[in-house]
């Protein structure tokens, strides 16, 4: 009786599962297509990370400037002034106070090298191919809400549990996303009055000058 | 009439010619036999100097990992999605594993723990950190200093991708760490290929192919082990039609430089069969004249198969010269032949002396070889020396026996031996302009070493290498420094055991602590002069020079001094934010309680070892790279010279330890060979003025060729070098033929012989100008240049200066 219930459960089961599977692959590649219309953007930013290194959650706010293909500006406001400008190979990191400016070459660091790609991967809306090395979950699909948990043999896992990534109505880019990390930590950035296609002065990417 | 010795030995295999026909018969099938049975071999470093320091060299390139792996640049065609090409990368990886060849096969790293390692090395900084190195803690005590650097730690933390940084940052939070990590960079980029990593799979920058490196048993110059490594290689690829599979490795050079050579051969040794064909059915236009042209063939067998009696392996290029020795050997009997059918054997007998004369310069030339350390020399003197024996030997005592007397016409030649006088004064000045401009062409001439011209691999690898590098790098191999291992002591742990509480100098075979103290030691030294050095002891020190820093590092970190950095990062973190316990793990490791100075290697350098220490059955090496410069060997090479054993492995520097190798024992060969040529001459010929005649065709020769060679740009190698040696040996023949006869109508005869020596050696040289090896090339267009102005200086100036100085 027992082993009947089973297999008439899984016959239930089955075909539920098959069209997620599907609908993640589907639902990844439309968000690509979307996203890949667009080559500018500007957003404000909320960051609310809970650190065991901090004693109470910090909360960060900026604005994020993204350019197509690799150029990346983190402009942080509150509660103190920086900006890190991030292209292809370097990162400029500005003190909002002082002014000061330094570069960090990527190449041949390999910490930097993996954290950049990894905030490019979130940031740039390219999924699609995630799946060879992530467990994508649809969890809703309006707003569009996908669930990524890191692969057996994506090194990733060995710092990120899931990240979760809700999008904007338009799909065009994200509103929120979420890290859980092995440790417990958590990072959420929450993105409002996003500008798309918008062209972004010279000034943001040269700090220095 | 008295019978001379040439009588009694001409009579004496003329009575009993069926016998010595039985024997040549015999002689000729038994070496047949044992040729077949010969290994031969193309290794470049047999035809190079017996230098140590060559040698040495040569072993280390060609038994370091680096020689020994097959590396597959692998792409899916059209625009298949990555995961597609690792997939099917990665199933031919584990096939290529299976391959009774293969040892090991590598398709990218271990994924490696970043945020782990990184906090692993910071944890190490006790035992780390130099002592010269601790100006950075005081920098970092004063409270502005701590301030600033916690307000950075605050930056890095509020950054996406801070997850990467985090338990670094507890460590470390001054980055002290960071020097070790730009040392471990620079190491990493002086890896060789440029690679990506596609999840823990190498990849290019464009994520379009996949590299797999598999090691092999297989040496890189046994000819039989590669070809069957690259036929099993070759079954595997066809496996695997969707992928398109480059493959690069020394053995498939030396299958490729094996064929092209055998080829080279082949189409030689055809052009100098037709050539004695078209001799022999146009000019003798006899039948009689078949053995002449056989004989240099039969004596060329039982030469191989006498050198293949002293020497293990014969060298494939020697083999190259076969041809030419077959050219040179048939030019005896061409003079036999011609005189016996002008006027018989008086003049058989005549000739005999200027044959022996000119066929022991020749032999001489070949015998200075001996004078030189390279073996390929020696079994070229061997194999030449044998064949022309045996071919003047048949010329002038077998042979004659089958030719009957006749009145002797040629066709065709005529214009050369009219009774038409040719002013001389002209045919001097030409003959000067021409050594004028040879002079002049010198001037542009280039000397190379460069082993590449020794590599006639088919076009068709050198494009897949060419892809290859323009996709993974890895084109300019760096310069190696290489210090022994082992030394001074018993290896303190026997190969293959392990330690439980062992560092690397443990843990590898055979390293002592003595030699690992040695490596860093000349590492330090040279890391301060050298670009671009670097080496697995500037990151990881002995464990007397860790427990040095540990030691140090306990008398600079009071407990006083501890507790006052405590007190100032908590003060300044509290201002950010951070917990209380935030830096404990930073707080841990300057108390340095649990750290020992036999701590194990961090993971993160793992990856390097197999770079760093070339370990073999019978030896381990420790190795340092740098930019291959000539300034940095020039500074590198002094400190070298203060260790046993240490050498440099450049090829640059390999280039220039050729070169003088080459250089001085050319000085020797030369020297010997000019020497006996000199020597001889005169002894035979009993006249200045006719010995130095006899020298206008080799002075000629030898500017003929380099201002060939420069006109068209072919740099001069060693082979150049051997092969004019010998044109020397062939010029001065025609030298002492010509120079024999002053009166015209007596010179005729010689000088018919002559033309036709000229054309049979040239038949044998011509065949080589089509060669697609570039050592066989080179010796065509030698032998080619050299021998046609030898010929024309012989034919026209040796006349000439007798008509002008006298006879």
């Amino acid at each position: 009786m027992r082993k009947t219930a089973l297999i008439i459960t899984a016959v239930w089961i089955l075909p539920l599962i098959a069209p997620l599977t599907g609908n993640a692959s589907s639902v990844l590649d439309g968000i690509e297509k979307k996203m890949a219309l667009t080559r500018t953007l500007t957003a404000d930013f909320v960051q609310i990370k809970h650190l065991a290194m901090f004693e109470t959650p910090v909360e960060i706010r900026g604005t994020i400037h993204m350019e197509k293909p690799d150029k990346l500006a983190w402009q942080v406001q509150s509660p103190i002034a920086y900006s890190l400008i991030m292209d292809g190979e370097t990162i400029i990191k500005k003190d909002g106070d002082t002014g000061k400016t330094n570069r960090i070459s990527i190449k041949g660091n390999p910490v930097m090298d993996t954290a950049v790609r990894q905030i490019k991967l979130w940031f740039s809306g390219e999924y699609a191919a995630l799946e060879q090395s992530y467990k994508v979950a649809v969890q809703s699909e309006s707003p569009v809400t996908v669930r990524f948990e890191p692969g057996e043999n994506n090194p990733a896992g060995r710092m990120l549990d899931e990240i979760l990534v809700r999008f904007r109505e338009d799909e065009k880019y994200i509103s929120v996303i979420r890290l859980l990390e092995t440790n417990g930590d958590t990072t959420e950035i929450r993105f409002s009055n996003i500008r798309i296609n918008r062209k972004i002065p010279d000034a943001i990417w040269n700090p220095g000058k | 009439m008295k019978q001379t010795r040439f009588d009694i030995v001409f009579n004496f295999f003329g009575r009993h010619g069926k016998a010595v026909c039985i024997c040549l018969f015999l002689l000729t099938a038994i070496s047949l036999a044992r040729t077949s049975q010969i290994s031969f071999n193309n290794d470049v470093g047999s035809m190079l100097p017996e230098s140590p320091a060559v040698q040495r060299q040569l072993s280390f390139l060609q038994n370091s990992d680096m020689a020994g792996t097959v590396a597959f640049s692998i792409q899916l065609p059209g625009s298949g999605p990555q995961s597609a090409l690792l997939e099917r990368s990665a199933a031919f990886a584990d096939e290529l594993a299976n391959l009774s060849d293969i040892t090991e096969v590598t398709t990218g790293i271990e994924t490696m723990d970043m945020p782990k390692a990184r906090r692993q090395v910071a944890e190490l900084l006790p035992v780390l950190t130099d002592p010269s190195g601790h100006g950075v803690f005081e920098r970092f005590e004063t409270p502005k200093e701590i301030s600033e650097q916690i307000k950075q730690v605050f930056v890095m933390l509020t950054t996406p991708g801070s997850s990467f940084v985090q338990s670094a940052v507890k460590v470390d939070p001054a980055g002290w760490s960071n020097p070790i990590f730009d040392e471990i960079s620079r190491m990493a980029g002086a890896m060789g290929y440029k690679v990506k990593l596609a999840g823990s799979r190498f990849v290019d920058a464009t994520g379009t192919h996949a590299l797999v490196v598999a090691g092999t048993s297989v040496p890189v110059t046994e000819a039989e082990g590669a070809r069957r490594l690259m036929k099993d290689v070759e079954d595997l690829s066809g496996n695997y039609p969707e992928l398109d599979i480059t493959v690069i490795s020394g053995h498939r050079h030396t299958i490729s430089n094996e064929a092209v050579i055998k080829n080279d051969i082949r189409i030689a040794m055809i052009f100098v069969t037709a050539a004695f064909i078209l001799l022999m059915l146009l000019v003798f236009r006899s039948y009689e004249a078949i053995l002449i042209f056989v004989s240099p063939f039969a004596a060329i067998l039982a030469a191989v198969a006498v050198a293949s009696v002293f020497y293990k392996d014969l060298s494939l290029f020697m083999m190259g010269f076969a041809a030419v020795i077959a050219g040179i050997a048939v030019d005896y009997g061409i003079h036999a032949y011609t005189a016996f059918k002008t006027e018989g054997y008086g003049k058989l007998k005549q000739t005999a002396t200027l044959v022996r004369i000119a066929s022991l310069t020749t032999i001489g030339v070949f015998v200075s070889f001996y004078t030189s350390s390279v073996q390929d020399y020696h079994e070229l003197a061997t194999f030449s020396i044998v064949s022309i024996l045996l071919c003047v030997i048949v010329y002038l005592f077998i042979i004659p026996h089958f030719w009957t007397p006749a009145t002797f016409a040629s066709g065709g030649t005529r214009f050369l031996f009219s009774g038409k006088r040719i002013p001389p004064m002209p045919v001097l000045a030409a003959w000067i302009t021409v050594l004028v401009f040879c002079g002049i062409s010198m001037k542009g001439l280039t000397f190379t070493t460069d082993l590449s011209s020794f590599d006639g691999s088919s076009r068709e690898i050198r494009e897949a290498e060419n892809r290859f590098h323009d996709i993974w790098g890895g084109r300019n191999t760096p310069g190696v420094v290489v210090i022994p291992g082992t030394r001074n002591i018993i290896p303190v742990i026997q190969p293959n055991q392990k330690h439980d509480r062992s560092g690397i100098m443990y843990r590898v075979p055979g390293i002592t602590r003595e030699g690992w103290k040695e490596y860093e030691k000349m590492s330090r030294e040279i890391v301060d002069t050298v670009e671009g050095f670097t080496s697995l002891s500037l990151v990881w020190p002995s464990r007397e020079h860790r427990k040095r820093n540990l030691e140090a590092w306990n008398a600079h970190w009071t407990p006083e001094r501890i507790d006052r950095i405590i007190s100032r990062v908590s003060k300044a973190a509290s201002g950010y934010g951070f917990s209380k316990e935030a830096f404990s793990p930073f707080y841990e490791m300057l108390r340095a309680e649990q750290i020992r100075a036999d701590v194990q290697m961090p993971e993160i350098l793992r990856p390097f070892r197999d770079r760093y220490i070339n370990d073999t059955d019978s030896k381990v090496q420790l190795l340092g790279y740098f930019d291959d410069n000539l300034r940095n060997l020039e500074k590198a090479q002094p400190i070298l010279d203060r260790y046993d054993n240490a050498y440099i492995v450049s090829k640059k520097r390999l280039s220039r330890t050729i070169f003088q190798g080459v250089l001085s024992d050319m000085k020797k060969v030369s020297l010997f060979s000019c020497i006996w040529v000199l020597g001889l001459t005169l002894f035979f010929l009993r006249d200045t003025k006719r010995a130095a005649l006899a020298l206008v065709p080799v002075v000629t020769a030898v500017p003929a060729v380099f201002g060939v060679l420069s006109f068209f740009h072919i740099p001069v190698t060693v082979v150049v070098l051997i092969t004019l040696i010998v044109i020397l040996g062939l010029s001065i023949d025609y030298g002492v033929f010509l120079s024999s006869y002053p009166d015209k109508k007596e010179r005729r005869p010689a000088a018919k012989a002559v033309t036709f020596s000229m054309l049979t050696t040239g038949a044998g040289t011509v065949g080589l100008l089509f060669a697609s090896h570039p050592a066989m090339f080179v010796v065509g267009v030698t032998m080619v240049s050299g021998v046609c102005a030898a010929y024309l200086s012989a034919m026209f100036c040796i006349p000439a200066l007798q008509e002008v100085f006298g006879k």
